[in-house]
């Protein structure tokens, strides 16, 4: 049997019985190697959601060369994310069950078929193979047809109670075409749908509780969503439109991670970030949409009604305000460069760096005196002590490297750049072991550059995590590359969500009391943000001893901190993200976070929603705080978040539809309805 | 009909108003909150000849929307932000005449950290130098007297801190700028906050690839609405030089 989704490109991979066969078309987004453990992750939970046995799940081939995992991914953070649906079949059914095609004559006005990229609904793939024997070799010509899941949720009108208790709840038809069977005809699939119309299997045994309508849903897919709509925005018939407010809200925040957070992401991300953010942009639209697609046929009202009620929705509010933060963590976790913070965690593991809660490492870096710990809070005390201990680590074991390449002499003379253990010559301590400094010497490597010499230390010792974990290796030049580019494109600069001091060593010296030990510190002042990590030659004026990669001390423990944790693994770029939304967010109006906590989807063998809770240890300020343009001056219109007429953005984060209406309905904004608003849940 | 979500916030007053009572209701206003201690959301509407009256209700989580809609309740935008600048009509000192001069939107009591004042449903204006304010309803406030952020405002040039903008013996002049948004995470209460372009001069005169723009706050009596100036035109300077 094969089970295709509708609509997609870019990374691909299959289930077997030996195992993940390997992609052979290059994904579109950077990490790969960490990508595909990821999309593996996901698959395995969707399966474990379908309740589909391991045993079984090597039938299920994926076809994609076609069809993108996004097309899961999105399923499965959907129905995270929407806690009233159920992704998964109640107890007593079965795979089996599942796969029946159950459709009501009703339906049949709703019943749209996904035709894959470029085909046509019902066209056949022909392929030819070849069987070689001692004596001839065999061709057979196969067919094999497109593979339609088709989607449709019962919406009966509600005649009786019967019927209306079918009609509160949405049955989603998988319709799966096994594979080498002729393509459907529409024809043959009226005779299916009579057939299905009797067939026990469908029938329910106890009807479900108005109170919590349940909502089975496999295969409606977001990126089918975005397939049907995608059409008619097209041809102009239903525009899908986001209201002035929550466009305003998504500007300043893809402003705020532009301006502020691209400086973790991938440089290819970087300089194609305006077509990330629109892509990102759309992919939240339709994501909203099939939410409110399903939600507002679970409300079991006629379908005449249901699609003027949805598509009046979508054209003025087609992003609800709440998937903002989704937006800009999806955005984050694809930008952010996995490889860099999946390295920098096997630095801070090797070198033992605390993890320190993000916000008391940027209240410490604004610090430029010891505190009284007495009077200090416990939490903030702890962190403390423990950056205060790790920096006192490093100074005993002389991990400072010297300041760009200049022969290291005394403490003098060094600069914020740590690197592994070394002895009072500047040799490492364990010359096997280090992982970041190796002694200089003639020996096997002695023609490879340090990258490459750190690089085979990392395999070694860390190697069979990163390649389970993720995927990353087993080849050494994966290790080097990634190393390269922490050192020459990986430069964090949180400056402007932490504290602008945030590179001041000798600042955060004297706040540890710990500026004695090393007068020769500076304050580092420059715009430009300096690299994580630098490649260095350790030496003293007569001789050179050792090399090294340094990475920026405060560049290290921000990022851990962001990260939360010193773990191996591809969700350490979920976390970072999560951590950067959060702060992002603390510099919104709190209008934007009611409660000051949001909900984003997190992937994992769960995909539990997470929560992020906004801080409110700086007052936030009630405006969006924008860059200063002249074109203001000129024009009037603000840079970002436009105003909405005579209101500023500001002063509706807590009714984002109201001047979409306002436009729909040509009224001022003051002259609308209340019957123009339904609720979003049923009473 | 659109699916709609309001997104309030604990314990914050959000005013609200009936622009279209359903039949045999009639208009009225007033607050809803959501109370977390009773985890109840209350609508608090004002009743009354003199609006003096107050009407309780409270309604639960789930239903509160639904009972909003069919009352007809719409709730209405709601001024938090700081630098909000309204146009109000005030009595000349001595004449019986009205003129229209701009306010700044400050919060009813000192430490209040929202603009409405809950209780009679006002924002308090900051009018003069002499500190003197002006209550205005709320309705009144969102629909007739709040300036839109982008307004040109004519500010006196007398009164800009920096002394190198007052060397140029524009002592007379008013600069062209227009309202903003502050542009800080901790606004002055009272202030205004205007943006205007500044063209430096370079080495071969001004030209406006190198202008810039810049924002300061001032007190709301020393701009005015370029709608209402009836002086001379070349007293508007564009540019801060």
């Amino acid at each position: 049997m094969t089970i295709s989704v509708m609509a997609g490109n870019g990374h691909f991979q299959s289930q077997t019985p030996d195992g993940p066969v390997p992609c052979r078309v290059k994904p579109n987004t950077t990490g790969m190697d960490f990508l595909l453990a990821r999309v593996m992750e996901i698959w395995n939970a969707l399966y474990d959601r379908l309740m589909i046995p391991p045993k079984d799940r090597h039938n299920l081939i994926l076809n994609c060369m076609r069809y993108t995992a996004t097309v899961w991914e999105n399923l499965v953070t959907a129905q995270a994310a929407a806690g009233r649906l159920i992704a998964v079949p109640p107890p007593d059914a079965n795979f089996q069950a599942m796969s029946l095609t159950e459709i009501r004559d009703s339906l049949k006005s709703l019943i749209q078929y996904g035709p894959p990229r470029n085909e046509q609904v019902g066209q056949t793939v022909s392929f030819n193979s070849q069987e070689v024997n001692s004596t001839r070799v065999a061709s057979t010509k196969r067919k094999l047809a497109n593979n339609n899941i088709v989607v449709l949720a019962s919406n009966v009108g509600s005649k009786n109670a019967e019927q209306k208790e079918e009609g509160n709840t949405l049955d989603v038809v998988c319709h799966v075409v096994p594979a080498g069977v002729p393509p459907p005809t529409q024809k043959r699939m009226r005779v299916e749908l009579n057939d299905t119309e009797t067939n026990a299997n469908t029938a329910r045994n106890q009807p479900l509780e108005n109170q919590d309508v349940a909502v089975n849903c496999i295969a409606y897919t977001s990126n089918f969503a975005g397939l049907y709509v995608g059409l008619l925005n097209h041809i102009g018939a239903y525009p899908a439109e986001i209201d002035p407010t929550t466009e305003a809200m998504l500007d300043w925040g893809f402003f705020y991670i532009k301006q502020y957070a691209s400086s973790s992401m991938d440089v290819f991300v970087r300089d194609n970030f305006s077509r990330m953010r629109e892509g990102y942009k759309s992919r939240a639209v339709i994501m909203s949409i099939w939410l409110k697609t399903i939600h507002t046929l679970s409300l079991g009202k006629s379908k005449e009604e249901s699609i003027q009620h949805l598509w009046f929705d979508v054209h003025t509010n087609a992003l609800s305000m709440a998937l903002t933060p989704v937006v800009f963590c999806n955005l984050l976790y694809r930008g952010a460069h996995m490889g860099s913070l999946i390295m920098s965690n096997v630095i801070a593991t090797h070198l033992r760096c605390p993890v320190v809660g993000i916000r008391n490492l940027n209240r410490f870096f604004d610090m430029d005196r010891p505190p009284d710990l007495e009077t200090m809070h416990a939490d903030f005390k702890e962190d403390y002590q423990q950056i205060q201990e790790f920096i006192r680590i490093c100074f005993s074991n002389n991990r400072f490297c010297p300041p760009e390449d200049s022969p290291l002499c005394s403490l003098s003379n060094i600069s914020c750049y740590i690197s592994g253990d070394a002895t009072q010559d500047l040799l490492p301590v364990n010359p096997k072991t280090s992982l970041l400094r190796v002694p200089l010497g003639k020996d096997k490597d002695e023609n490879h550059d340090i990258s490459y010499k750190i690089a085979l230390r990392i395999a070694s010792q860390f190697g069979e995590e990163l390649f389970g974990q993720c995927h990353m290796g087993p080849d050494v030049s994966t290790y080097r590359l990634a190393l390269l580019y922490l050192s020459e494109r990986f430069a964090p600069d949180f400056r402007g969500l932490l504290s602008p001091n945030m590179f001041f060593s000798r600042q955060h010296l004297a706040a540890l009391g710990l500026e004695r030990m090393a007068p020769g510190m500076t304050d580092y002042i420059e715009s430009s943000p300096p690299p994580f990590a630098r490649q260095f030659t350790i030496r003293t004026r007569e001789q050179a001893h050792s090399q090294a990669i340094g990475v920026n001390v405060w560049s290290l423990l921000t990022v851990v901190s962001l990260i939360g944790n010193t773990e191996i693994h591809p969700d350490v770029s979920n976390y970072f993200s999560n951590s950067l939304v959060e702060i992002i967010l603390s510099h919104a109006p709190p209008a934007c976070t009611p409660g000051n906590v949001c909900a984003t989807p997190r992937f994992g063998p769960s995909c539990q929603v997470a929560k992020l809770y906004i801080p409110e240890l700086n007052e936030r300020p009630k405006h969006f705080l924008r860059p200063n343009e002249p074109s203001f001056v000129r024009n009037g219109i603000m840079p970002i978040a436009k105003s909405c007429g005579r209101f500023a953005p500001e002063d509706m984060l807590h009714a984002p539809q109201l001047s979409a209406i306002s436009k729909q309905l040509h009224c001022d904004i003051m002259e609308v309805p209340a019957n123009a608003f339904t609720v979003s849940h049923r009473a | 009909m659109a699916q709609s979500s309001y997104f309030l916030a604990p314990d914050v007053a959000y005013t609200y108003h009936t622009p279209h009572p359903p039949e045999g209701m009639p208009k009225n206003h007033g607050v809803i909150r959501v109370n977390m201690d009773i985890e109840r959301v209350v609508i608090e509407t004002t009743t009354g000849e003199d609006n003096d009256q107050l009407e309780l209700e409270k309604l639960d989580f789930m239903h509160w929307e639904e009972a909003i809609r069919a009352k007809g309740i719409v709730i209405t935008p709601l001024i938090q932000r700081a630098g909000a600048a309204v146009k109000v009509s005030i009595p000349e000192d001595g004449t019986q005449t009205e003129k229209v001069c701009i306010g700044c939107l400050v919060p009813p009591m000192q430490n209040d950290e929202e603009l409405l004042d809950g209780t009679d449903l006002t924002y308090h204006a900051l009018l003069t130098s002499d500190m003197r304010t002006a209550r205005i309803f709320f309705l009144e406030t969102l629909t007739d007297c709040l300036l839109p952020v982008g307004e040109i405002l004519y500010l006196d040039m007398t009164i800009l801190e920096n002394p190198a903008f007052r060397e140029q013996g524009r002592g007379d002049k008013l600069l062209f700028t227009r309202l903003d948004i502050p542009h800080i995470r901790t606004p002055e209460v009272g202030k205004l906050y205007v943006t205007c372009l500044h063209q430096p001069k370079g080495p071969r005169g001004r030209s406006a690839r190198g202008a810039s723009s810049l924002t300061f706050a001032v007190n709301p009596w020393d701009v005015q609405l370029a709608s209402l100036f009836e002086g001379d035109p070349s007293r508007v300077v564009r540019h801060l030089h």
